[in-house]
């Protein structure tokens, strides 16, 4: 009997592929966000109401995650910036050879910022390195407040997370004390911006936010 | 739910290394998970157990070994359990310090049989 040592991350050949991407975005000069959260929790939303207010700054790409449909490439496409649709055909997540793919339709060259919707789901999305500079969870109030203790791979690895459908708090049984003493205890670094993206309130201190991720190496600084 | 490809790329590894390292068949494959690092263990056996047949490591045992996560003390120092204590130091009660384990997911060694060995192992 023989015993080889390898000690070979299992996600290297994704990993792999994220490197080379990471290495492009450098080159470009390019700023990533990977947006994640369950279906519905409003991620397209969010975008749709936080791009108008980030075009007069920066140059700004998006790569839809899907697993069927272009419904959501469609409307952002109607912010009139480059968005490229990605169809998984049913996988659980967006990984980094998908991603390589979606650029290559990207002028790269004429962006400062990609932001990448992934796959609706609070789960798989996590694991998968996409060469992005931080990854944003969007958690709606609708969904409950005890999420980030049930799903925590997510809230540990995330930089921010949108809490979104403010406006439902008051019909809703999200407890904000709850919510905020988990994320303490999870993730005390994870920056929440509460808002409701489509009553367009409270979006500012997120997207000051994602400015201050722009300025710190992005192209116009 | 990725979980059967991920066993894929798993057996890609170990098929790999069996063959660089001249092993005509494996016996095992050890698997190392953090608790935060998203693996679900009875669907990552159940696409090994699929997607293992009619390779050199149809007959291999797919062990787990589950690592927890761990902050250490940005203060003091001290390493703890995340999932006990969070990120309060249970010994100087500072509030931030570091996971330094709970994420990880890789294959830590493979055993097998070599050309010269056999397969009537001795012990």
């Amino acid at each position: 009997m023989t015993q080889i040592k390898l000690e070979t991350g299992i996600l290297k050949a994704n990993d792999d592929v994220a490197s080379q991407l990471k290495q492009l975005f450098q080159e470009k000069g390019i700023k990533v966000i990977n947006l994640i959260s369950s279906p519905g929790a409003g991620k397209t939303t969010l975008l749709e109401h936080s791009i108008p207010k980030l075009i007069n700054k920066f140059r700004v790409g998006v790569i839809e995650g899907d697993v069927l449909t272009t419904r959501d490439a469609d409307r952002i496409a109607k912010l009139n910036i480059p968005v490229v649709q990605i169809e998984t055909k049913g996988a659980c997540h967006l990984d980094a050879n998908m991603v390589m793919k979606a650029v290559k339709q990207l002028d790269l060259d004429n962006l400062d910022l990609i932001i990448i919707e992934n796959v609706g789901n609070l789960v798989c999305p996590a694991v998968f390195e996409l060469a992005e500079d931080a990854k944003v969870v969007v958690l709606s109030v609708a969904e409950g407040s005890d999420k980030p203790a049930k799903y925590p791979t997510v809230f540990t690895r995330a930089k921010v997370c949108i809490l979104n459908k403010m406006d439902l708090l008051p019909y809703s049984n999200f407890s904000l004390d709850d919510f905020y003493e988990d994320l303490k205890r999870i993730n005390p670094r994870l920056k929440v911006f509460e808002v409701s993206a489509i009553k367009d309130t409270g979006l500012e201190s997120w997207l000051e936010w994602l400015e201050g991720m722009m300025v710190n190496g992005g192209k116009k600084n | 739910m990725h979980e059967l490809s991920l066993a894929q790329n798993l057996l890609d590894i170990v098929c790999r290394a069996a063959e660089e390292n001249g092993l005509q068949r494996i016996t095992v494959v050890s698997v190392v998970g953090g608790e935060l690092g998203g693996i679900v263990l009875d669907a990552l056996q159940f696409g090994f157990e699929v997607t293992k047949k009619g390779t050199v490591a149809e007959g291999a045992k797919l062990l787990y070994r589950e690592l927890p996560a761990l902050i250490r003390c940005n203060f003091c120092n001290h390493e703890f359990s995340w999932k006990a204590y969070g990120y309060t130091c249970p010994r100087c009660s500072h509030r931030g310090g570091e996971m330094f384990q709970g994420n990880e997911f890789y294959v830590e060694y493979i055993e097998g049989d070599g050309k010269e060995e056999g397969t009537n192992d001795t012990n």
